[in-house]
């Protein structure tokens, strides 16, 4: 039971962290605004104003 | 139910690894602390859960991340001449070859992993999120853990901890100084994080999961766990602004706490002083003088695992009675096979003293480089957005400090977690020289010290 709580906490804690973070756009360049921004399927930023030009 | 739920959570975080495959970084530290298939009894189990995120996270990092701006710091090519060092000794030296190739087996894993993860370490955001699932998944353990102990339990190689297997991190003295060594960098989330924006919530998650941490050696019996926490209640004195009122609440929890302290914990705890009478603790001497002897004989290691051939006479000495009457026990206790019970003299005895210079450079490093983030960005003149970088340098070190104390007495100098911490500490050094190298920096005493220098203007060039 005790078992079960730690790691229903732990575990659902860190789903809503991973989540939250695909909504990040600092996850993958500090430069981009950490709110939503659009990404493409392999999680590049598109159209970040200073994302370097690199696509 | 757990088996599913587990499934279940490992599937999710694949899913949202295909959108941002950072995400397969964090599912593999998640593997590595909380071992999930080790929790589980059919379907994880059988997979080999943690090579597949390991190839996840490499492979995504290859495909997606940018790497035009990638910076190697020597640390990382000390822990690849160790790796590589490590790797002699295990296949050309080792006298327990069977043994050592299992060691091997995880040990290359994670100080690859180890190496790997400052080069991804980008953003600030990406250091903050490895640090908070580091954190979260040894929640997993150590909420149960002190839970467990509040309401009574507890008892040294016997608390229940999810699992009937003493090893990795579910070992006692181990996870009892992981667990201390963490909670500087909860007291940093509960100030700086902003995945889960610090409020109320957050600082009573984190306080609640530090009175955990406190716990588990009161839970496990570990005597290292209560020598990790003297040393960082000394370590946060030097960080506090308040000595005096420290001093006074650090004192006042003690003698609160003192009385609920189970007394089977208490007992174990005076054997601190009384270590002639304990046999573990005699035979903690008598491996480590076997251990001098032997790299004598051995200075370029036994390979992992090389303990396996002491053969320890151990003599322990009991005193009993009173004042004038005192009767005198000694006993010769025969031992073999012994483990070294310290990260020092396990390096040596495996790696020789070429595998203790490595390691501890590796170690020194770390902890210096710390302390210069620490003081160059710390006081006023610090930007806003680079304030959190004293707090996270400070915690990252005293986490650093207080395993490497817990290290003097447990075996754990390849702990997986602490490979990681090293790895952070280093992708948080390269992050930062990137980000001074792109502002042109200079120290804030030169900066400041130019005369007619506004405070903190651009430098030429540098504005807009």
């Amino acid at each position: 039971m005790i078992d079960m709580f730690s790691l229903a906490l732990s575990h659902g804690l860190m789903l809503l962290a991973a989540w939250r973070l695909i909504a990040r756009a600092d996850l993958d360049n500090d430069r981009a605004s950490p709110g939503g921004e659009k990404i493409d399927l392999l999680g590049r930023p598109i159209g970040a104003e200073e994302s370097g030009g690199d696509a | 139910m757990r088996d599913i739920g587990l499934a279940g959570f490992l599937g999710a975080l694949l899913l949202l690894g295909l959108k941002r495959p950072f995400l397969f970084i964090l599912g593999y530290i998640y593997i590595d602390i909380v071992s999930p298939q080790r929790l589980s009894y059919f379907l994880l189990n059988s997979l080999p859960v943690s090579l597949m995120m390991f190839a996840l996270a490499i492979l995504g990092w290859l495909v997606t991340d940018k790497k035009d701006d990638v910076r190697i710091a020597p640390r990382q090519l000390l822990m690849g001449l160790l790796l590589v060092y490590c790797g002699l000794t295990t296949f050309y030296f080792a006298e327990f070859q069977q043994e050592a190739l299992e060691k091997w087996d995880w040990v290359w894993k994670s100080m690859i992993f180890a190496m790997f993860l400052p080069l991804t370490l980008r953003t600030k955001l990406r250091i903050e999120s490895v640090l908070l699932f580091m954190a979260l998944s040894l929640a997993a353990i150590v909420i149960g853990a002190g839970i467990k102990t509040a309401l009574g339990g507890s008892g040294y190689g016997s608390f229940a901890m999810m699992i009937d297997d003493n090893s990795g991190l579910y070992e006692d003295s181990t996870l009892a100084t992981v667990a201390i060594a963490m909670i500087p960098v909860i007291l940093y989330f509960s100030k700086w994080s902003t995945i889960f924006p610090s409020d109320w919530r957050v600082k009573t998650f984190c306080y609640a999961l530090i009175l955990a941490s406190l716990l588990v050696p009161i839970g496990t019996q570990a005597r290292t766990g209560l020598v990790c926490a003297a040393f960082l209640a000394l370590l946060l004195w030097r960080d506090t602004n308040r000595k005096m009122v420290y001093v006074a609440a650090t004192a006042f929890v003690g003698v609160v706490a003192l009385p609920l302290v189970p007394a089977a914990f208490s007992d174990r705890m005076e054997t601190i002083g009384t270590y002639q009478a304990d046999e573990s603790a005699s035979t903690r001497l008598a491996v480590w003088g076997w251990t001098l002897e032997y790299v004598g004989d051995h200075p370029f290691g036994g390979g992992f695992d090389a303990y396996r051939g002491n053969r320890l006479a151990v003599e322990t000495t009991t005193v009993t009675g009173s004042g004038s009457v005192r009767n005198v026990e000694r006993r010769i206790v025969a031992d073999q096979g012994r483990a070294y019970h310290s990260a020092y003299f396990e390096m040596l005895g495996e790696q020789g003293y070429i595998g203790l210079i490595l390691w501890l450079t590796i170690h020194g490093i770390g902890v210096l480089r710390m302390e210069w983030l620490r003081r160059h960005y710390r006081g006023d003149d610090v930007p806003d957005d680079e304030q959190w970088v004293a707090p996270l340098a400070t915690a990252l070190q005293q986490a650093h400090l207080v395993y490497l104390v817990g290290a003097l007495f447990v075996g754990i100098a390849f702990q997986p977690l602490i490979l990681m911490l090293i790895g952070v500490e280093i992708g948080f050094d390269t992050y930062l020289s990137r980000r001074r190298k792109e502002q042109g920096w200079k120290p804030l005493d030169q900066m400041v010290a130019e005369p007619g220098t506004p405070k903190l203007a651009p430098l030429p060039g540098q504005e807009r």
